[in-house]
């Protein structure tokens, strides 16, 4: 029999085996190309305005995955390989020499990834045109997607890809030399270990680990180390929780097992005499990838989490941001007719309320406030428009002297710490303002231009001589989310093209509420998509490398059924038995990720002061069903393999 | 009392057209306290005959009778609950778990019984005392030496005090030392225990140690000899002369 046959034959008569391996290989380019062509999709690009805002995420993302593929292929490949050694041993025994057994291996891996990367890419181009037509749908951009092939992204993928089989193909091609004929023999017949003393200090230090990271992240944002030390506290913090959920694994869940295998009354009950022990021997086994798990559900719980709070948040985020609906300075009388006549032409009855108010614009020196560009002309606000806006904002206001002012929240994600007060701005070279208050909602809109203050009236007078007076006309609409054609008109009249410079802008405001609030949905609904996306990947991946796993063991386990059952347990209570080991092996990592999670999620949401409770726990519910899926489709199988024993 | 009692038990492998014969019409009955051997040629059925009388396999026709009851009408459920208070398991391959100790391997049919925790401790120190495994009770079984092991199983197969024990080849895996101090244990649960011992080998020395043994060629039984008051040495002899008319397998183990 040539080496061929015998490698054919086996194919053959493995193709359960050979599928397990094609399966991840296959999954992974599907999702790395079907993730690379929305990234290169001309679609999608030229329908963002926004597009060099979020390719920082596109980019992060697909290198994200590009680890990822080569992690889970390089598991799935080792998975593979090890329940062929003895196959391998065979040859060896049959005389064929080293070299062409790693030979035979190293083509055949080539073969295997060369199959799965063309298969991935016909499947892949079939799947990025479905997923093309979600992403617009969440970024609400109404075009019907084209089934158009990126030969960038295909590019990209080949590439991608022949780096990992080649590599993990050299890998297998090293296999035999890197055991002896003896550990080949034997791999499958490794013996159960007598389980390690189990250290208490390691449970006890798992508890504190994870402690002491949650401790740190829950600080009220206002604890002083926060300014000094946060980013260094925020990486401590995770890596505390990232060591403690690996000890928690090793050490604490094995320990607590240990504990109750201590009380007899339960340990020698039914069932638990076994599951404790098959368990203890489980996790034991299954440290490295259940912690993995478990990090990667946090990841993606969080991930999700986030953005989709803030894409249900966006009205409300707008809102904060853009509290008008229009608002510009006041132009020359003829384009002031036109404007006006716009707005009525969107009707009156829309009109929440109008006003105009004066405003000071002045070139002063920013530098002493480093959080605004220096080339920002001041607005200077007199306290009566003031007092109309808050009232208008439903807001309390703050009395201030001449001299001093009020500054506003200015779009800092933490808006509660001042940034301002105390600080000063000389505006000519005799007078100087002193930021006396702070507010942490914004008077205006958040837009180019716009840095207002408020002084007092009679200040206000004062330095009339010393800088530009203006008008500026704002205007609350109802309709203000679907002013689609006003917004158009307007930005036509203002600007030719609003985002080509801010020279040529001048140093005129223009703000709409609309115009901002869709740029939100745009890349909140990216962001979304690209983070529900990962999370669907490393959810299929980390279940299933859990299900592959596991399914091994099951099979490995047969003969211990298989005696089981001689000595009278009952089908009902095999099915027990097992239900019981896997669903504490599935909820170690659910009980982690929802966990660490859920006090990331609470940080930060106190962080950011929007609320995040609804769509973070309909998202944990999404996760949950998507996991349970897992759990039962484990089982079946499961228990069909050891009643087969 | 009869413990067993099997009548008329067929079991035919394949289809139509290629059938094989196992077991024919096979007659017994065993009486409570009794150690009987089933001796036979490769291939005479002597196995498949475990298997049937265990409630492993299902006969295709005839009874089979354990304690009165008809193992033949016992659902699954039933016949596992059976297996697990009525009958005792010693294997060949002695078929311990090895992710437990032998202490918990021994207690697990009890377990499995739900039986109180102060129980299983009670009885397991009188068996452990009794086949004197004290000291290796909290040893997993690949610390254990063949002999070791197998009368672990042997504690676990009594210790549920079964109406039945099924012994498969019990010193097929075992040096001589170890088989011989094996079957006195044997021995010794039947005589002090009182336990009823069904046990299948194709070793005449092994057969020696039984009260009776039945020898069974092409699915039938053959004769069946009693040791009554000979001395072992004369019963093996007596085993050994009928396995020569028997012949056959050809194959058998001489001292």
């Amino acid at each position: 029999m040539t080496l061929y046959n015998l490698a054919k034959r086996n194919i053959l008569r493995n193709t359960k085996m050979y599928l397990l391996y094609l399966y991840p290989m296959v999954f992974s380019v599907i999702i790395y190309f079907t993730f690379a062509s929305l990234q290169y999709n001309k679609q999608i690009i030229d329908s963002l305005t926004i597009y060099d805002k979020v390719e920082p995420a596109f980019q992060a993302a697909s290198i994200l995955l590009f680890f990822f593929a080569a992690a889970f292929i390089w598991f799935s490949n080792g998975f593979f390989t090890r329940s062929r050694k003895k196959e391998i041993a065979l040859y060896s025994l049959f005389g064929i020499e080293k070299k062409k057994i790693g030979k035979l291996l190293f083509y055949e891996n080539i073969i295997l990834g060369l199959g799965s990367l063309f298969i991935g890419l016909f499947l892949g181009i079939l799947l990025s045109k479905l997923f093309a037509m979600l992403i617009m749908k969440l970024m609400g951009i109404a075009i019907i997607a084209k089934l158009s092939l990126s030969i960038q992204a295909i590019l990209q993928t080949v590439v991608s890809f022949s780096l990992i089989i080649v590599i993990t193909s050299l890998h297998n091609f090293r296999l035999i030399y890197r055991h002896s004929l003896l550990q080949l023999i034997k791999a499958e017949k490794k013996g159960e270990k007598k389980p390690k003393k189990i250290s208490w200090l390691a449970a006890l230090l798992s508890i504190l680990f994870i402690g002491m990271g949650y401790t740190i992240i829950l600080q009220p944002s206002d604890a002083l180390f926060w300014d000094n030390y946060g980013f260094q506290a925020i990486i401590g913090s995770f890596l505390m929780m990232i060591i403690g959920t690996n000890l928690f694994v090793r050490a604490f869940v094995m320990y607590i097992l240990e504990k109750m295998k201590q009380i007899t009354a339960v340990y020698y009950k039914g069932v638990n005499l076994i599951s404790i022990t098959h368990l203890l021997h489980r996790i034991k086994g299954n440290v490295l990838i259940l912690s993995v798990i478990s990090l990667l559900s946090t990841f993606t719980l969080i991930s999700f989490g986030t953005t989709f709070s803030l894409y249900s948040n966006i009205q409300e985020i707008s809102k904060k941001n853009f509290p008008y609906s229009i608002m510009y300075t006041v132009p020359d009388e003829e384009k002031n007719t036109a404007v006006e006549k716009l707005i009525m032409e969107n009707g009156q009855r829309q009109i929440e309320f109008s006003k105009r108010i004066e405003y000071l614009q002045m070139d002063g020196d920013l530098s002493e406030i480093s959080r605004v560009p220096n080339e920002f002309p001041v607005v200077l606000i007199p306290e009566t428009a003031y007092h109309f806006l808050a009232e208008k904002l439903e807001k309390k206001v703050i009395p201030i002297n001449d001299g001093e002012a009020i500054a506003f929240y200015d779009g800092n994600l933490d808006q509660r710490t001042d940034p301002f007060t105390g600080k000063s701005i000389p505006l000519t070279d005799s007078q100087t303002v002193t930021i006396a208050a702070y507010e942490d909602y914004a008077l205006l809109n958040l837009d180019i231009y716009v840095f207002p203050i408020v002084i007092t009236d009679s200040f206000f007078q004062q330095l009339k001589n010393d800088g530009l007076s203006m008008e500026l006309q704002l205007y609350s609409l109802k309709n203000e989310k679907s002013i689609k054609e006003l917004d158009q008109k307007l930005m036509k009249l203002f600007y030719v093209d609003p985002y080509a410079d801010f020279a040529t802008k001048g140093e005129k405001i223009f703000s709409s509420f609309y115009h901002n609030y869709h740029k939100f949905i745009q890349v909140y609904g990216l962001l979304i998509f690209i983070s529900a996306f990962l999370g669907f990947v490393f959810l299929l991946a980390a279940g299933s490398m859990l299900h592959y796993k596991l399914l091994t063991e099951a099979t490995t386990d047969q003969p211990r059924y298989k005696i089981l059952k001689k000595i009278g347990m009952s089908k009902s209570q095999l099915r027990r038995l097992i239900a019981k080991q896997l669903i504490v092996i599935y909820l170690i990592p659910l009980v982690i990720a929802i966990s660490h999670s859920s006090i990331i999620i609470l940080a930060l949401s106190a962080f950011l002061g929007i609320s995040m409770v609804t769509p973070f726990l309909i998202t944990i519910g999404s996760y949950l069903l998507l996991y349970l899926v897992y759990y039962f489709l484990t089982l079946s199988k499961y228990t069909k393999i050891a009643s087969e024993g | 009392m009869v413990v067993l009692e099997a009548a008329g038990v067929k079991k035919v492998y394949g289809e139509r057209g290629n059938i094989h014969l196992a077991l024919n019409s096979i007659d017994l009955q065993i009486a409570a306290g009794e150690f009987v051997g089933i001796m036979g040629p490769s291939g005479a059925g002597k196995s498949t005959l475990l298997n049937v009388l265990s409630t492993i396999d299902l006969p295709t026709g005839g009874y089979i009778k354990i304690n009165g009851k008809n193992i033949m009408n016992l659902s699954e459920h039933e016949l596992a609950r059976f297996r697990r208070e009525e009958l005792g398991f010693i294997f060949q391959d002695f078929n311990l778990l090895d992710t437990l100790t032998a202490k918990e391997n021994i207690s697990l049919p009890l377990a499995l019984s739900n039986i109180s925790a102060k129980e299983i401790e009670k009885r397991l120190d009188r068996i452990s005392k009794l086949l004197e495994i004290e000291k290796i009770l909290n040893k997993y079984p690949y610390e254990l030496s063949g002999g070791q092991q197998q009368r672990t199983a042997a504690a676990r197969a009594i210790i549920s005090n079964p109406s039945l024990i099924f012994a498969d080849e019990p010193t097929g895996a075992l040096d001589s030392k170890s088989a011989y101090n094996l079957l006195q244990t044997i021995s010794l649960l039947n005589e002090k225990e009182d336990a009823t011992i069904l046990m299948v080998t194709h070793d005449a020395y092994a057969a020696s140690f039984c009260k009776r043994v039945l020898f069974i060629k092409d699915g039938v039984i053959f004769t069946e000899i009693y040791k009554g008051e000979q001395s072992r040495k004369q019963f093996f002899q007596a085993i050994i002369d009928i396995l020569a008319t028997l012949g056959g397998g050809g194959h058998h183990d001489f001292i």
